[in-house]
């Protein structure tokens, strides 16, 4: 069964891994090119289905890579639309001094604290955000000092670049470039942290809420008593305390075509994606 | 008149295609040094023995000279008493058409690009590897290790098989009319023979290992550091290629980032370039011997 | 006196047409016999029947029996490398292993007898004036012997041949590629051998046979033609064929 689910799962990370061949052929057609955030990879890729099927003349080529891949093809002028799922940074702002980003949220999404099911099944249900803490900086290093079974806990971090991890230890170290010295493995895209996660059974990890599974369970977040679940609701009431807008970005006014490109995706059709793909939307 | 007269499409085409392999080597020689000079301006021999690498603060490539080097040697420790067994099997004891067959199939095998392995690797092998050593997880410098010994196992073998039988055939039968059983005959007549271009085929196989990016960088684990103690090849680590692979999009072209990631091209590129430099000087001249042997054999 | 080889209605073929059909022959031992007749008559054939080494051959296949010293080598419990040592080669071209000439000389012997390492020094120097060779290399034993001459490495092909101390020594065609000399100096050593070793030698030059053989076995086509002593088969043949073959060079078989 572990098997199956890491081949399917690795199936899905090839997708990633090489370029996305949405566009055909074609050199009379104009091209929006698109790169960055994983998560809000599935949003565009959906809406770009869509998009060129009522704009035949119209290729949309997107690029994984993550957050900071985003904010950097757009910085030099590789792509149209950079996907980005945190803030710009101020570096990313002082290295691109000619670019005048310009940020549409089309979303928000919630940064699961996610963990192997066998753990969560063998009851930790909920994580404190210093139990979080102390598990990234190595203090914690047995489940069993969380409530869950005696296992060695093996900590998945991410490519310091990634909007996921900006956002989720901005919240638990309050510094979105926070240092961890209890990471055992570095995963790059959603996919690929997911992978991880499931052929694991006794790891912990941060994803969007949307890769959640049944391989890959979110933790409840216990704020002063309290504990609170990543779900769509939670998300919308504002509630879930790690939470982040999706976004595309321009430079400057997006015109022609890539503005119209934002503009469905900002339509009640394309908000409808952004549901689908897991995503609140913004409207 | 006397130029067109000297005219030679077939020396041509070499010279030129010779002319552009050569520039184009030279042209990303440069590239990588233009590039990384910055960050030997910056961190000096630090980037060398440095073992901390966080952007925009300190880079230190230790770690990832550190991972390539274990991996490409646990690769080569198990890919060359398996790749030399199964080419002395094949050029000694099968028959011409199983020989072809297998052959063919490890050519086949040679030609599965990287990202394959990498997918097997991560869904299979990391699983094998957590369960049989009983690890909390199956990522490390071992999984790597294994997986690129899978990879280079076709080239080393095709390569040693191609100079186990370039040994001349006199030989083999030299030693066996001495009263030779067929083992020895293998062991002292034909193994010294082609014992250069085993060597070849090995640092060839090197050279690949060291360049192997994606299937590494999956199950690798990418982190940065040293195991404590430094033996233990069953946890986590990065190679130069994992690590390129993981941040060089994110860092293209501007800044230190960008410096130390070429930097640490550059360190791969120098190596990879005088490995398999050593290997074709091996190899060439033996191979060459090779076809002579096969031309004076068809005269006879 | 006992022959020690017998041949008893021995067929050969390798997946086609047959290369020997039913030879019944017998060499005698202590004497040179030469198998002679024209290129393709299966004379290699034979020669390398009597130590196995058309095993590995792809499709060989034998019938008939082989016997040396009244064992049949083609059973199945039969030691091939132990035949061998007992029954050395030479062949057409000298094979000189990429070594010194000290290691050519003992490259059987040091695989097959290494208790004798003492002996090594002694062994190569025997072996080496054995073949009249001593005087040319003794200076320069360590020196590659891919360094002598063509004559030279054969001389040093026989040296190390003998060094494994073998009954028998199938000779083929070890002067085709030689000069007139190395050809004299290599018919005068098959001469000064015989006696204590029993050699068998191919050879397409009838004089060469003339001058060295006690027997003579003419073949032609796979067939036994002729057998017998050398005086007799060159002076006055039985067969027609053996006559025109003397003769002419030509045979209607």
């Amino acid at each position: 069964m572990r098997l199956k689910i890491g081949f399917i799962c690795s199936l899905m990370l090839l997708s990633e891994i090489v370029f996305l061949p949405l566009s055909t052929v074609g050199a009379e057609k104009a091209t929006i090119k698109m790169a960055g955030s994983t998560t809000v990879l599935p949003v565009a890729v959906r809406a770009a289905e869509k998009f060129m099927a009522v704009h035949p003349g119209i290729n949309i080529t997107i690029n994984p890579g993550g957050s900071g891949v985003g904010a950097k093809s757009l910085g030099n002028g590789l792509v149209d639309i950079g996907m980005i799922s945190r803030h710009i940074t101020d570096e990313e702002i002082k290295n691109f001094p000619k670019i005048d980003f310009n940020v549409h949220v089309i979303g928000r999404d919630a940064v699961a604290c996610v963990i192997s099911s066998e753990i969560y099944d063998a009851g930790v249900k909920k994580l404190s955000r210093e139990q979080i803490q102390k598990i990234y900086t190595g203090e914690i290093d047995n489940w069993k000092k969380v409530g869950g079974p005696d296992k060695s806990i093996f900590v998945i971090d991410k490519e310091a670049h990634r909007g996921t991890r900006h956002v989720f230890m901005a919240y638990i170290f309050g510094d979105e470039n926070a240092r961890t010295r209890g990471a055992d493995l570095i995963s790059g895209s959603n996919n690929e942290e997911q992978t991880k996660i499931a052929l694991s059974d006794t790891a912990i990890g941060m994803l969007s809420h949307a890769w959640i599974n049944k391989d890959v369970k979110g933790v409840g977040i216990e704020v002063n008593g309290p504990v609170i679940e990543p779900s769509i609701k939670n998300i919308k009431n504002g509630s879930y305390p790690i939470s982040r807008n999706l976004s595309l970005i321009t430079d400057g006014e997006p015109a022609g075509f890539a503005k119209e490109f934002i503009q469905y995706i900002l339509s009640l059709e394309g908000q409808k994606i952004v549901e689908a793909s897991g995503y609140v939307g913004i409207k | 008149m006397w130029a067109l007269s000297r005219w030679r499409p077939g020396r041509a085409f070499f010279a030129s295609s010779f002319f552009i392999s050569i520039s184009v080597t030279g042209i990303i020689f440069i590239f990588l040094i233009m590039e990384s000079f910055p960050i030997f301006q910056h961190e000096g021999l630090g980037f060398l023995s440095g073992s901390e690498w966080y952007p925009g603060e300190v880079y230190g490539a230790l770690p990832m000279i550190y991972g390539t080097g274990v991996v490409t040697f646990i690769a080569v420790s198990f890919a060359l008493p398996l790749a030399l067994g199964s080419a002395i099997i094949t050029s000694e004891v099968l028959s011409g058409r199983v020989r072809l067959v297998i052959k063919m199939m490890m050519e086949l095998l040679a030609g599965i690009p990287g990202v394959v392995y990498g997918l097997l690797g991560i869904s299979l092998l990391t699983t094998a590897v957590k369960n049989t050593f009983n690890l909390i997880d199956g990522n490390s410098f071992f999984t790597a290790g294994i997986l690129l010994s899978i990879m280079i196992l076709p080239t080393v073998m095709t390569l040693s098989e191609d100079a186990l039988r370039s040994v001349p055939k006199e030989y083999r039968d030299q030693a066996l009319a001495l009263g030779l059983k067929r083992s020895e005959t293998i062991l002292y007549a034909v193994l010294p023979g082609a014992i250069k271009g085993i060597a070849g085929a090995v640092l060839l196989g090197i050279g690949r290992a060291m360049g192997e990016t994606i299937s590494v960088m999956l199950v690798i684990g990418s982190l940065d550091r040293i195991p404590r103690p430094f033996y233990n090849i069953f946890t986590t680590g990065q190679t130069i290629t994992s690590k390129l692979g993981r941040e060089g999009a994110e860092a293209l072209g501007v800044g230190y980032h960008w410096n130390a990631l070429a930097g640490l091209g550059l360190i791969l590129f120098l190596t990879v370039m005088g490995i398999t430099f050593i290997g074709n000087s091996i190899v060439g001249p033996l191979a060459g011997r090779g076809i002579n042997n096969k031309m004076k054999q068809k005269k006879r | 006196m006992k022959p020690l080889f017998t041949l008893k209605d021995v067929s050969i073929d390798y997946g086609t047409s047959p290369v020997l059909k039913n030879v019944s022959l017998n060499f005698d031992k202590g004497k040179v016999t030469s198998i002679i007749g024209p290129s393709g008559a299966g004379k290699s054939t034979l020669l390398r029947t009597l130590n196995r080494m058309n095993d590995h051959i792809p499709c060989f296949r034998l019938r008939g029996e082989v016997f040396f010293d009244d064992e049949n080598i083609y059973n199945n419990g039969t030691k091939v490398p132990l035949l061998r040592q007992n029954v050395g080669m030479v062949f057409q071209k000298p094979c000189i292993f990429p070594k010194s000439i000290y290691d050519n000389v003992l490259f059987g012997v040091r695989h097959l007898c290494s208790g004798r390492k003492y002996e090594f020094p002694r062994i190569v120097e025997e072996m080496l004036k054995a073949v009249s060779l001593w005087e040319e290399v003794k200076d320069k034993l360590n020196r590659s012997a891919l360094e002598l001459s063509q004559g030279q490495q054969q001389r040093l092909s026989i040296a190390r041949a003998l060094a494994v101390e073998p009954r028998v020594l199938l000779m083929d065609e070890p002067t085709s590629s030689l000069d007139p000399t190395s050809t004299s100096a290599i018919e005068e050593l098959v001469g000064r051998l015989s006696g204590n070793l029993t050699i068998v030698i191919v050879t397409h030059k009838l004089d060469q046979a003339k001058k060295i053989a006690d027997d003579v076995v003419f073949i032609c086509e796979g067939k036994l033609i002729e057998h017998g002593m050398s005086e007799n088969v060159f002076s006055n043949p039985y067969q027609q064929q053996t006559k025109d073959y003397l003769r002419w060079h030509l045979c209607k078989c």
